[in-house]
């Protein structure tokens, strides 16, 4: 009920983080317990660790929706600065703000509001000229597929043209989180940026950390769109641990059709390529062991079909472990360039386990 | 100011102790495919995941990896990283004066302690990785 | 009477007829041989003392000479003096007694020492004088008639067949003798052989039983010596754990002072007690080091006693080894001492 919100309370942000930050250890041990319950024959105590997962479950749900917030919290304050640039610069504008609803994490509003704040302001400044029919325009819309927040701040002004930016400055696309800082100034001189790059910098790198994206489309004297995707951070989410080589890995379940094992099918190769027949679908075999260059010894058995963005892939692993709960952190900025991994999570055994991008790696196949 | 020196390869280095974090011995590593040479693997450390960088490849000599013992884990930036490094000696206070550059690079600093030549770690060195 | 002097050989000059020939072979073969030879005969040892009963004597000399004090003390004395003579000469000596007849006394010798004397005959080589005779039975005391009567029932011989007798008689004599002699010597011998492997033995034994002590006790200090060894293998896995924790309280106290740095101004007094954390680990590192080079030098030393002891022991073992063998061949060597003695003793 959208009353229910508006009954805020003060509560100390950082106790809330510590809170949150506990509440994810539990999920971590969930698997501990799991494993715990598998020593006991006796009723009694099993059921009275079901009731302890139980509850965990509960307070991971309840924690969920505490740390969510209404992007509609910050649409007051961008609407304020929205209207002082316009009175500075001296053009009239519409500031649309769409998806107010979306509930995002509190941690993530004040990244999205220095954000946006930032590329308003430039907006403002640079964008708007005097237009005699049509009014200026700026949308922000933002939305929330359970996974990632995105934004999308439109704007029908100047713009720039999209190609030849492109071909000037050597790149196939606008995502600015894979400039480096020469490229970004450049850009922003062709698309006369004015706003502080150093500031911009700075932006960059959070976003960076967060593993989000920002990119800019735009046409020509029609509009500019600059998208920017944010995974919700502190996901608790289902993943399944394989095996390859030595090393254990996760998968997010999101991505997995199905797991079948490689015996079960017949693999053919054809231009170097494998791939297997299930369900009649053919579908490319990845092994991932060639993928990531971990040496193995034993003959993978496993295959898990993932599935992301409409494509389909056949991932040969060596061998399946388990379901798990898991925490993703973002990964660290010194494996920024390995792509084929998404993040970390520390299992219950306390040791580092990587998880893979699927998303990426189908995208590189 | 206070430097925490420690033993690589048989010779003194030393770092900044505003730049520690912890120190502690080496455990289990999780080593990342594909990752950039320097990098031994990760660690979790009171619920952070930590790389681990071979300091020795760093400072341009020669893989020490198997003869390592302790981690110095330091904080660049809002990020922290782990050095690998051979064992861990003192804490010491030193002198602002006491250091010197060599070829005025901001590299690496030299500082004479008890006639031991230590070799200071910068922040801009570190910053590199 | 037998008996051996220090060096092993009898006393020569306790040696008797009868410690060398069996009297009763003696006693038969004189009885024979004076039978045989009609020549009376009859043993005394050194002292004159008879050993044998006298062989074929004549009437005349038992019935009549020997019957009065005064014919007995003649004959004795005659047959003292004849032996003496033999013995002198080592010879058969052939005389006539003092009753007028032909005697002879043959020495029994062993080496140079007389032991007895076998003295006969009794016989005449020629006709008698009655009227010699007649004057000897009135010395004596005895009857004339009867004495001239036993007279006339004496043997006559002549004279080489005495000599023969004699020269038989001593030769005989002396083969017993000398026969008797040298067993009573291989016996003594055998006795020595017999007495000393014994006391090999025992000897052996007793080295047995020490050296199997001596065993033993190596045994035991091995054990020990092990056990000691041990508790300092003990000693070190605790300095290990003294090391250790002395090397995570360094840490502690580097991590201290990291700590303190950063609190600034607030954390100097904590920097202080984190030097001292790490002063007290350094110091209970270093004590712990020199403890463990310590024990490290009762182990090599341990070892080395180890060692020795081991040597010790493997020879002991091979000095019990060897006195078994040369006991088990000694007593072999006993048991063929014993039936030689047995088979010297047989008779």
């Amino acid at each position: 009920m959208s009353n229910d919100f508006l009954e805020i309370s003060n509560v100390n942000k950082k106790s809330l983080d510590e809170l949150v930050s506990l509440v994810e250890e539990l999920v971590i041990n969930k698997v501990r317990i799991e494993k715990i319950k598998s020593e006991f024959s006796d009723n009694t105590h099993i059921k009275i660790l079901d009731q302890e997962l139980r509850i965990i479950s509960e307070i991971q749900a309840s924690i969920k929706k505490v740390k969510l917030i209404k992007i509609k919290t910050i649409a007051n304050s961008l609407t304020d600065l929205f209207n002082q640039c316009c009175i500075e610069n001296n053009v009239k504008a519409d500031f649309i703000f769409e998806g107010q609803e979306t509930e995002i994490d509190n941690s993530l509003t004040i990244y999205i509001k220095n954000i946006l704040l930032y590329l308003i302001k430039d907006i403002c400044d640079n964008e708007f000229v005097n237009l005699k029919n049509g009014s200026n325009q700026i949308k922000v819309s933002a939305y929330s597929d359970g996974r990632n927040l995105t934004t999308v701040i439109q704007s029908n002004g100047i713009g720039f043209n999209y190609e030849d930016t492109c071909k000037k400055l050597n790149k196939e696309n606008l995502d600015l989180l894979s400039f480096s800082g020469d490229e970004i100034k450049e850009f922003f001189k062709i698309i006369n940026f004015t706003n502080n790059i150093e500031d911009f910098i700075k932006l960059k790198l959070d976003l960076i950390y967060l593993d989000g994206s920002l990119k800019f489309e735009s046409k020509a004297n029609e509009f500019r769109r600059i998208t920017i995707v944010i995974p919700l951070s502190s996901s608790i989410m289902q993943g399944i641990l394989v095996t390859i080589g030595d090393q254990t890995f996760a998968i997010p379940l999101d991505f997995i059709e199905t797991i079948i094992n490689k015996n079960a099918v017949k693999i053919k190769t054809s231009h170097n390529t494998e791939m297997i027949i299930y369900m009649d679908h053919i579908i490319q075999l990845v092994r991932v062991s060639e993928l990531l260059n971990i040496e193995t010894v034993l003959e993978p058995t496993c295959i898990l079909i993932v599935k992301s963005n409409n494509k389909r892939v056949a991932l040969l692993v060596d061998s399946l472990l388990d379901q798990t709960d898991m925490v993703i952190k973002p990964k660290h900025s010194i494996m920024m360039d390995i792509v084929e991994i998404k993040g970390t999570t520390i299992l219950g055994d306390g040791l580092v386990t990587l998880v893979l991008d699927i998303p990426s790696i189908l995208k590189e196949i | 100011m206070q430097i925490l020196t420690f033993l690589l390869r048989g010779e003194q280095f030393a770092i900044d102790i505003t730049l520690v974090d912890t120190i502690q011995n080496k455990m289990p590593i999780t080593p990342v495919p594909k990752s950039k040479k320097y990098v031994i693997g990760l660690i979790s450390n009171r619920g952070s995941v930590i790389p681990i960088i071979n300091t020795s490849l760093i400072l341009n000599g020669k893989d020490t990896t198997n003869t390592f013992e302790k981690f110095i884990i330091i904080n660049l930036g809002n990020e922290k990283l782990a050095l690998a490094v051979n064992d861990i000696d003192d804490v010491l206070e030193i002198e602002q004066k006491t250091i010197e550059n060599i070829n005025n690079e901001e590299d690496f600093s030299i500082v004479k302690v008890n006639s031991n030549i230590i070799t200071l770690l910068t922040y801009k060195q570190l910053q590199k990785i | 009477m037998i008996k051996k002097l220090n060096n092993g050989d009898l006393d020569l000059n306790v040696l008797e007829i009868k410690d060398v020939i069996d009297i009763k072979l003696l006693q038969t073969f004189q009885d024979n041989f004076a039978t045989g030879m009609n020549i009376a005969s009859v043993t005394v040892d050194k002292d004159g003392t008879p050993v044998t009963n006298p062989s074929s004597y004549t009437s005349f000399c038992i019935d009549f000479t020997h019957s009065t004090k005064v014919g007995d003390d003649r004959c004795a004395a005659s047959h003292k003096k004849a032996g003496e003579e033999a013995a002198r000469t080592r010879r058969p000596y052939i005389f006539t007694c003092h009753a007028g007849l032909i005697d002879f006394a043959a020495p029994i010798l062993v080496g140079d020492h007389l032991i007895g004397t076998i003295l006969g005959g009794q016989i005449l080589t020629s006709e008698p004088e009655e009227a010699k005779y007649r004057k000897t039975a009135n010395e004596i005391g005895v009857n004339e008639e009867g004495y001239v009567e036993a007279l006339k029932k004496v043997y006559m011989t002549k004279e080489e067949n005495v000599t023969a007798a004699a020269e038989v008689l001593y030769i005989v004599a002396n083969a017993l003798s000398k026969t008797g002699y040298e067993q009573l010597r291989l016996r003594s011998m055998s006795q020595n052989l017999s007495d000393n492997f014994s006391q090999i033995s025992a000897t052996m034994e007793e080295l047995s039983a020490s050296s199997i002590n001596v065993t033993n006790n190596q045994h035991n200090l091995s054990d020990e010596i092990i056990n000691v060894k041990k508790i300092s293998v003990e000693i070190n896995t605790i300095l290990d754990s003294i090391k250790s924790i002395a090397d995570e309280t360094k840490m502690l106290g580097l991590n201290a002072a990291i700590e303190a740095a950063r609190a600034g101004e607030a954390g100097r007094g904590f920097g202080v007690v984190a030097t001292e954390i790490r002063t007290l680990s350094k110091d209970s590192k270093e004590t712990a080091i020199k403890i463990a080079e310590l024990t490290n030098k009762i182990q090599q030393s341990v070892d080395k006693t180890i060692e020795t002891s081991h040597a010790t022991l493997e020879t002991t073992e091979q000095q019990s080894a060897a006195i078994e063998e040369v006991t088990s061949n000694l007593m072999e060597v006993t048991t063929l001492a014993d039936e030689l003695n047995a088979m010297a003793n047989h008779k």
